[in-house]
């Protein structure tokens, strides 16, 4: 039972953050601007290989049956090869998980300062990470047996839909909406659908591929200040 | 093809959390404190009123949570809405979904809302159903019960069937609640400590924007990060 729980779990996690960044890096690149041509999961995976790192601002609200408003969030991701993550919430609260590469970090801001969390599952989470950053290379878009995916119109853009084929993982989340940008420069929002009428939407913006990163953006000791990398980012190209 | 497989270290995480959960191990927690001194009668109602009126009958509260099970610690974010006719609604949140519903009804007894495969029903109503109502639901009922020896007021409300008694410490004048003790004989089972307090726009009542917990099986700090008084007063974020 409790093994049942755990590969579920873990399963369920892992897909949900592949299928974020997927859409993040791949879909846009892979997009093409009028007929919406069926989706080419090959084409997905040379994308992917040539996006180096990316920047992006997120604003996340869960909607949830058991309240009238949503709980939001807003904060910035950041991903470098090979493997290197940065996700981080700055309101209502601050917090910040980041990956190297080799291991994970999970920082909370309390007492005016950043504390470093002996954090628990650190190897599930380092193993979530550790695909995200197969996935940046494309090996994870070559094989689309994990879902049905459906491309679909509309007014603000082409909308991809992901079905997980596995009933099990069904229970949990029903379908992850990737809404692309109508010119297809960026990835502008995605939509997590779970079972039972909750959803997750995250708005993403100023999203910035293949600018310089500064040093110790994912330093596991002392992480880079937000402040800091947004600079780096206003410095690069014009957001996507 | 990748596959999901969760690594050694996961599964020896996860079980620890369900082990501890269940019991396996004590987190270490403060004697219980002893009384001296007879509670003056004015600080008593002041005691009463404080806790009457600390939290609005309707509200909207964000919380960030950090909880400690053997050691590893746990983030998740968690929504406490209260109302006048339907009680206390919590959701737990976690990076990628609902974790746990709840619901606490005004007579105290709670019904799990929504179950989800990260965490257990039982979980829910034995660990987050206490927190709710011990941090969040003051009782009616208690009697003013001695003196810490800084002159702190102490209240004892009605002892449960178990014989299990909760300890509201005060501030000497009873305008503050700082702390909860709760025993069984005399036994500490569960610790909690309020502070930060602070009035939110449109109130000129003070509520614990901090509250930390050590109970036997885990350790609880949670921060109030945003409220919202259902009585169209905006939404006031404290960071």
């Amino acid at each position: 039972m409790k093994r049942s729980l755990i590969k579920f779990c873990g399963s369920q996690r892992s897909w949900g953050w592949l299928l974020i960044f997927w859409a993040l890096v791949a879909l846009p690149a892979m997009a093409q601007p009028t007929n919406v041509p069926a989706l080419s999961l090959e084409e997905v995976s040379r994308a992917m290989a040539k996006v180096r790192t990316v920047f992006t601002r997120f604003v996340q609200e869960r909607h949830l049956s058991l309240f009238n408003e949503p709980l939001r969030s807003e904060g910035c991701l950041c991903f470098e090869k090979p493997g290197r993550v940065r996700w981080e919430i700055s309101s209502p609260y601050k917090s910040i998980l980041l990956s190297d590469g080799s291991g994970v970090a999970q920082f909370e801001w309390m007492d005016e300062k950043w504390k470093k969390l002996d954090a628990g599952l650190a190897g599930a989470m380092q193993s979530v990470i550790a695909q995200i950053a197969a996935v940046m290379e494309g090996r994870y878009a070559s094989d689309s047996r994990e879902y049905t995916v459906t491309l679909a119109a509309s007014p603000e853009g082409p909308v991809i839909t992901l079905v997980p084929r596995n009933a099990t993982m069904r229970k949990m989340m029903q379908a992850i909406e990737v809404r692309l940008a109508a010119d297809l420069r960026g990835t502008r929002g995605i939509i997590l659908r779970e079972t039972g009428g909750d959803f997750t939407d995250i708005r993403f913006s100023e999203q910035v591929v293949d600018l310089a990163l500064p040093a110790r953006t994912f330093d596991q000791k002392s992480p880079l200040a937000l402040a800091d990398i947004l600079q780096a980012a206003a410095k690069s190209k014009a957001p996507r | 093809m990748l596959k999901l497989i969760p690594t050694p270290s996961a599964g020896v995480g996860f079980l620890a959390l369900a082990c501890l959960l269940g019991g396996c191990v004590l987190a270490g927690l403060p004697a219980a404190t002893p009384l001296a001194g007879i509670p003056a009668q004015d600080a008593s109602r002041t005691a009463r009123q404080t806790l009457a009126t600390l939290f609005p009958e309707r509200y909207r509260s964000v919380q960030r949570a950090l909880i400690t099970v053997g050691g590893k610690q746990f983030t998740c974010d968690g929504v406490l809405e209260a109302s006048t006719t339907e009680g206390w609604h919590l959701a737990i949140v976690s990076n990628l979904g609902l974790v746990a519903g709840l619901r606490v009804n005004r007579d105290g007894s709670s019904a799990a809302l929504q179950v989800t495969p990260l965490f257990r029903e039982s979980w829910t109503r034995q660990f987050v159903a206490q927190d709710v109502r011990r941090l969040f639901i003051p009782p009616t009922d208690f009697v003013a019960s001695g003196r810490l020896p800084d002159g702190r007021l102490v209240c004892e409300a009605v002892p449960d069937k178990d014989g299990t008694v909760a300890r509201y410490i005060f501030s000497a004048d009873g305008q503050q609640w700082q702390e909860l003790e709760v025993l069984r004989g005399a036994r500490p089972e569960y610790h909690a400590w309020l502070r930060g307090y602070r009035a939110f726009a449109g109130s000129a009542r003070k509520m614990p924007a901090e509250m930390e917990v050590k109970s036997k099986r885990y350790q609880l700090h949670l921060r109030l990060v945003e409220l919202n008084l259902k009585d169209g007063i905006p939404t006031e974020t404290i960071r």
